[in-house]
């Protein structure tokens, strides 16, 4: 077995003070902290209150017995994760049945042998660090939104029509940038920008779904449904130019290579969902409005604007951000010309 | 069947120094007479689930101590409420004693 590193926070559930003392007195020998509660309900109000690495609960408990506290921690999104260990009365198989059934880890029968407990409770524990692990590292190669969806709905290949906001943003003179400067300054750059774009889609409740080289591309609207995207995805630009640019004047200050960039973004069907394999799958959104949205980015050099946004998602802004018409332009790849608008920045365009 | 297993008891002298495994007796004696007091009301009241979670919890500690006949004498009375039915006849006199002669037989064990 491996060996867990102690201490880790336990919150043993059990009703009956004789059997609460003895198996804290058991765990404790091992070096963890052991924290209690008389019933389910008091335990699930300390479960969300403070972090805990395992449960140990009885099945009797007046209140809110084994059962319930169990079923009500496994539809918690922010519990699920932790194992249980369920314990009952040696006479009650079908209890333990049950347990096992509603998913709890793992059980002891009372009176609790003390090698079983320590034995159990330290493989559930193993278990649990591997699952943080995993659920660390979906979060990290995963962007926020589709990491949550992931560890609430489990991951099934399919996709659904919905309507959202894609938005490219990249960086300009970018393969300039690269011929001009070593790779270390030309990583450290991308790693600032790359930052800079990841925290401000996310604070706005987009999903920075794909980095190539310098564009990363990101939709609102999806898999985090909000009506307000196409506000949302045009805030977050506007947010988006303001960072870069203060990170800009601190390179500059530094002597170190610049940065600039360009955002298109566009409102449309498209199909969500995952693609790929079981094995190795993406989040995606598929369909023209993305394609638009990177056409629109490139577009930016061209008009010389800095955000560059089509009709329909000026349709869904209102009047509080201010807007230049350009304009129709037939894009690549399109059978009709797009109406296109900049986000009016001091500097840019016609007053 | 003995008041105490030896055997349930040597393991916890075995797990357990001897202050913690005082602090358990302890707790163990002190709830007896407000488990059976309980257990009484419960009756009184027709509440067959108090009643039941009574007689599981002295079932419970009972088995923690090896207090084989009280052990035995809870479980009957649990299993009965656990039908839903409250006609236990007289089987809390027997129950009371043995409980009684365990307290005395663990505070002689454990001084």
């Amino acid at each position: 077995m491996n060996y867990i590193a102690p201490p880790h926070k336990l919150l043993l559930v059990d009703d009956n003070r004789v059997n609460r003392l003895l198996i804290a007195k058991t765990l404790q020998q091992l070096g963890h902290r052991i924290e209690t509660a008389d019933n389910g309900r008091e335990a699930l109000a300390r479960l969300r209150r403070e972090p805990f690495d395992l449960i140990l609960a009885d099945v009797e408990m007046p209140e809110m017995n084994g059962y319930e506290l169990l079923d009500a921690c496994l539809r918690d999104p922010e519990l699920r994760h932790i194992p249980i260990i369920m314990t009952s009365a040696v006479d009650a198989v079908d209890s333990i049945i049950r347990c096992i059934e509603l998913g709890a880890e793992d059980y002891l029968t009372k009176p609790v042998n003390p090698v079983l407990l320590r034995a159990r409770v330290n493989a559930s524990l193993e278990k649990k660090k591997l699952r943080d692990e995993h659920r660390r590292l979906i979060r990290t190669f995963a962007d926020r939104g589709v990491a949550a969806q992931l560890m609430r709905e489990g991951f099934a290949l399919g996709g659904e029509y919905a309507v959202i906001t894609a938005m490219c943003c990249d960086i300009r003179n970018f393969t300039t940038l690269t011929e001009l400067h070593g790779p270390a300054a030309v990583i450290e750059l991308v790693n600032g920008y790359y930052r800079i774009v990841i925290e401000t889609v996310e604070s706005y409740g987009g999903n920075a779904n794909q980095m190539m080289g310098d564009g990363v591309m990101s939709f609102f609207g999806a898999p985090v449904h909000h009506p307000d995207h196409a506000r949302r995805a045009v805030e977050c630009a506007i947010e988006l130019v303001r960072q870069t640019e203060a990170y800009d004047r601190e390179q500059e200050r530094k002597g170190k290579l610049r940065l600039s960039i360009g955002v298109g973004i566009a409102t449309g069907q498209v199909i969500a969902g995952y693609a790929g394999t079981e094995t190795r799958a993406t989040y995606l959104c598929i369909g023209d409005t993305v394609n638009l949205s990177a056409r629109l980015e490139s577009h930016t050099k061209e008009v010389g604007r800095t955000i560059v946004l089509d009709d329909a998602t000026r349709a869904m802004l209102g009047d509080s951000i201010e807007l230049e018409p350009l304009g129709e332009h037939l894009f690549k790849g399109k059978t009709k010309p797009v109406a296109v608008f900049a986000v009016r920045r001091p500097g840019e365009g016609k007053a | 069947m003995s008041v105490i297993d030896a055997v349930v008891l040597g393991r916890l002298q075995q797990e357990h120094d001897a202050e913690v495994l005082g602090a358990v007796i302890d707790l163990f004696v002190e709830d007896v007479p407000v488990l059976l007091t309980a257990l009484d009301a419960a009756l009184a009241a027709g509440d067959v689930e108090a009643f039941r979670r009574h007689a599981h919890t002295m079932k419970s500690n009972a088995d923690t101590f090896g207090a084989t006949t009280l052990a035995a004498l809870a479980r009957e009375l649990e299993e009965i409420a656990r039908t839903g039915s409250l006609r236990v006849d007289d089987r809390l006199a027997p129950l009371g004693a043995a409980s009684r002669e365990a307290v005395e037989a663990l505070q002689r064990l454990h001084p």
